[in-house]
């Protein structure tokens, strides 16, 4: 494939030795935990760092290897990190025109690409402010802008909600989610919910090398580590759109609060945090929006919390109870239940 | 309520009035009444010129020199930084007159670089070029000093995101560094201004001393102290007045920065 | 070799005078605080090196200023007779004062005399001329002896001391320096000396006196000591009375 971009090289210093390529157009997220590997990756292909061995290619080019190397300013990649790092003495319309400007535009063009990438990410009207006057997601949203506003062919995101309050970061998710559709995009986080909503693959690092790669989907399922496993605090379920509010997981139905939009017939994800699930042994009483038979495949005691995993159609729910809670119910591997969420505890995200 | 013990008053007057009473005491010698005449006098008009033309080129040149310098010291890593760091304070805590001897054998007409201008014809001892790079020599560290320290606690970040926005490394220190730089920039500059202005060891070693030609300001004074105390005090008092105002405006531009 | 000649010298006159049975005490015996122009640290501390003497060496002005505010000095040695009189007129002094040695400018030239000086006349004009400037004693000098040669001079450099001449010239950046004759005698090799006989008629003045309130005694015996040792004076440079 001439189009795709791809990185097979190692970095002795910290250990690193990937070898990923990435299709046009593709959503890749990468996990893993600390010192992973994660901001390497996005360096060497950004070109703040040079390979020891092996090449990284982007568009079909080849821009580092033993024998070349293109410097930063000379690829198209955008690079949006945790902090906005708005130039400070610059507005923040000057900052969104900078990238264009240093790619050779006159000032009318790059105004009017810098004013219209403003509108798209939100912020038009914060043009003449100072980065100094905006708000963390104003300046986030300014940020995406600026790295958005020279067509870049690759943007990489690295964290880009994790210095936000947590109260602007839905909001924000959803504009890049409509903003970066149809372009290559690589997203190193630590949140699931970035995955789920900005990605449709995941790469996941640990220790330098790539320990898991494919599908979104595949994630939540089959956790090939420890970190994994972790990651994957929340539930992830796959299923098909019947409403805006409404998915069919294989048979039975969940209510919960969309995230996008959901087009009946196609395929949603649904996550549900595992404290928000209740284990009943009969269909309680005053019929919950959300009450659906399951089957215990587990029961993990971990101390003030025991994990209890069910099988919802096929898919596995975790839940975490009480030890008292557990005692009552008696839970053991095989027993019919139901569970039991709150539909304000459920977020429904289109798969595509 | 008190954030000190109250014994610390007594070396705060202490201190305060060894800095402070010897200023005063020059004010009360000071001849006011005729210090429009006393600063209008050939000599001191000479004295003044050249002085303030000197350190006016001195400072361009710290400038011009300085912010690059500092700039690859802020972004360079390996031994060779702290070797030439090291090298850059040195003339900073270096007592004036051998900086003039340093100066001098370098420089000077049997010095290793002087030997050769003056085969050429080129003879720097006893022209204003020869203050001028004294001023330049002892002014230089501060300003590197105070910048390498501002660029590397700012600039490497912003710089990293200029280049992958596309700008080249020129368009990045023209449109990134040095605009983010620039109030570390004015203060450092203030700063190596005055310290400019008052150099007089390395000139008195180095430059010699004639009227509107080598004999800066602080050299005057001296010279005048034996003779003319009146004269000495009223340029005395224009040297507090310029270091007072650099002090004030590099104060200024120091809370603007951290405000901003 | 000459130093070590001269004391030897001194010795030998002070033992002389002891053997013509004057009432003087011996070197050893001497204990007085003397107050001497800078200048003539090297000499003095050569001619006191077997007495109780103290010293306190600074310019000559500032020492009459010293003993005016009351500093406990018996001897007053000044580099210049301007000062001497000074102190005589604030009445600082006890008794005569006394010419002891005499200093006068000299011409130097780095050694070699590249630019081919042959004395104070036109080839000073296509030379680098330092001198002393007019407010400093040597400057005044300077100036006196211009007059009186008719000469106008000009030079690249007035500098605020004669050790500051010394260096231009020592340095090889000044071609010739007006300095005195003991600061270029302590200047060794590095310099050559061209005289001036019309400084030579002209000389500065050494003046020695003991101090009102002092010591008396212990002064004259010390002033003895130094006008028995011209020997030394000489090896300094400087001129006899």
């Amino acid at each position: 494939m001439a189009e795709q971009m791809r990185v097979a090289a190692t970095l002795e210093v910290r250990g690193f030795d990937v070898d990923v390529a990435i299709g046009p157009g593709q959503r890749v997220a990468v996990i893993g935990p600390n010192g992973a590997g994660k901001s390497t990756l996005l360096q060497l292909i950004a070109g703040s760092l040079r390979p020891d061995t092996g090449t990284v290619e982007l568009h079909g080019v080849t821009v580092a290897s033993p024998r070349g190397f293109v410097p930063p300013h000379k690829r198209r990649v955008a690079y949006v990190e945790q902090r906005p790092l708005l130039f400070p003495h610059l507005t923040v319309l000057e900052n969104v025109m900078f990238g264009p400007l240093s790619r050779g535009a006159n000032r009318s063009a790059a105004r009017e690409r810098a004013l219209a990438e403003l509108e798209l990410t939100g912020v038009a009207h914060l043009a003449d402010r100072r980065p100094a006057q905006l708000s963390g997601g104003q300046a986030q949203r300014a940020s995406l802008a600026r790295g958005l506003a020279f067509d870049p062919d690759v943007v990489l995101l690295d964290e880009p909600f994790a210095a936000l309050d947590a109260t602007v970061t839905p909001e924000l998710r959803r504009m890049l989610r409509s903003r970066l559709a149809g372009l290559t995009t690589v997203v190193v986080t630590h949140e699931l919910l970035d995955v789920v909503t900005l990605a449709d693959r995941q790469v996941a690092l640990e220790g330098g090398r790539v320990v898991a790669d494919g599908p979104v989907e595949e994630l939540a399922s089959a956790p090939s580590t420890q970190f994994l496993a972790d990651f994957v605090g929340l539930n992830l379920l796959g299923g098909v759109a019947l409403a805006e509010d409404r998915v069919d997981l294989g048979g039975q139905n969940i209510i919960g609060m969309p995230n996008g939009d959901l087009a009946a017939g196609r395929h949603a994800r649904v996550t549900v945090a595992p404290d928000a699930v209740a284990i009943h042994r009969e269909m309680p009483e005053g019929s919950p929006r959300n009450a659906m038979r399951a089957q215990v495949m587990r029961v993990e005691p971990g101390g003030a919390v025991v994990g209890v995993t069910v099988d919802l159609g096929g898919q596995p729910l975790r839940a975490s109870l009480t030890p008292g809670a557990v005692a009552e119910l008696a839970l053991m591997p095989g027993d019919d239940v139901v569970a039991v969420i709150k539909a304000t505890q459920v977020r429904l995200h289109p798969a595509h | 309520m008190h954030r000190f013990p109250r014994w610390a008053w007594a070396p705060f007057a202490l201190g305060l009035a060894l800095l402070a009473v010897p200023l005063l005491g020059m004010m009360a010698r000071v001849p006011w009444g005729e210090l429009p005449a006393l600063l209008t006098s050939e000599r001191a008009l000479d004295a003044l010129t050249l002085s303030l033309g000197t350190c006016l080129i001195a400072t361009c040149l710290v400038l011009l020199l300085g912010v690059p310098l500092a700039l690859v010291l802020a972004r360079s890593r390996g031994w060779w930084v702290s070797v030439v760091r090291t090298l850059v304070t040195v003339p900073m805590v270096l007592p004036p007159v051998v900086a003039g001897l340093a100066l001098l054998v370098t420089f000077g007409r049997r010095g290793l670089i002087g030997a050769s201008l003056s085969a050429w014809g080129v003879e720097i001892g006893f022209t204003t070029i020869a203050v001028v790079i004294a001023q330049t020599f002892v002014a230089l560290p501060f300003l590197v000093t105070s910048l390498e320290g501002a660029l590397k606690s700012s600039g490497e970040q912003y710089e990293r995101v200029a280049s992958n926005l596309g700008a080249s490394p020129s368009r990045i220190f023209w449109k990134v560094t040095l605009p983010i730089a620039l109030p570390a920039i004015a203060s450092g500059t203030a700063l190596s201004f005055a310290r400019a202005l008052g150099e007089f060891g390395a000139t008195l070693t180095f430059a010699g001393s004639l009227q509107g030609v080598t004999r800066t300001l602080p050299l005057e004074i001296y010279l005048l102290r034996e003779t003319d105390s009146d004269l000495a005090l009223a340029l005395s008092l224009v040297l507090i007045v310029v270091a007072l105002a650099i002090v004030f405006v590099s104060t200024k531009i120091q809370n603007w920065r951290r405000d901003g | 070799m000459s130093k070590l000649a001269a004391g030897l010298a001194a010795v030998v006159l002070a033992l002389s005078a002891c053997a013509s049975g004057e009432a003087q005490p011996d070197d050893a015996e001497i204990s007085a605080t003397v107050f001497a122009a800078a200048s003539l640290s090297a000499p003095f501390e050569e001619i006191a090196a077997d007495t109780d003497v103290n010293f306190s060496f600074d310019g000559s002005s500032g020492l009459v200023d010293q003993i005016a505010g009351g500093a406990p000095a018996d001897v007053f040695a000044s580099a210049d007779q301007r000062n001497m009189v000074g102190a005589v007129e604030q009445g600082l002094i006890a008794g005569e004062p006394t010419m002891f040695a005499t200093n006068y400018l000299v011409l130097v030239t780095p050694a070699g005399n590249p630019a081919g000086v042959t004395g104070m006349d036109a080839s000073l004009e296509d030379a680098k001329l330092v001198v002393c400037a007019p407010e400093v004693p040597c400057g005044g000098a300077t100036e006196r002896l211009a007059e009186t040669l008719g000469l106008a001079l000009s030079p690249v450099s007035e500098e605020t001391s004669v050790t500051n001449v010394l260096g231009k010239i020592t340095s090889g950046e000044g071609d010739v320096g007006l300095v005195y004759l003991t600061d270029a005698t302590g200047a060794g090799d590095a310099v050559e000396i061209i005289g001036i006989p019309e400084a030579e008629g002209d000389p500065n003045t050494y003046w020695i006196a003991a101090v009102e309130g002092g010591d008396t005694e212990q002064a004259q015996a010390f002033i003895d000591l130094v006008m028995d040792s011209p020997d030394v004076l000489a090896g300094y440079g400087f001129g006899s009375a």
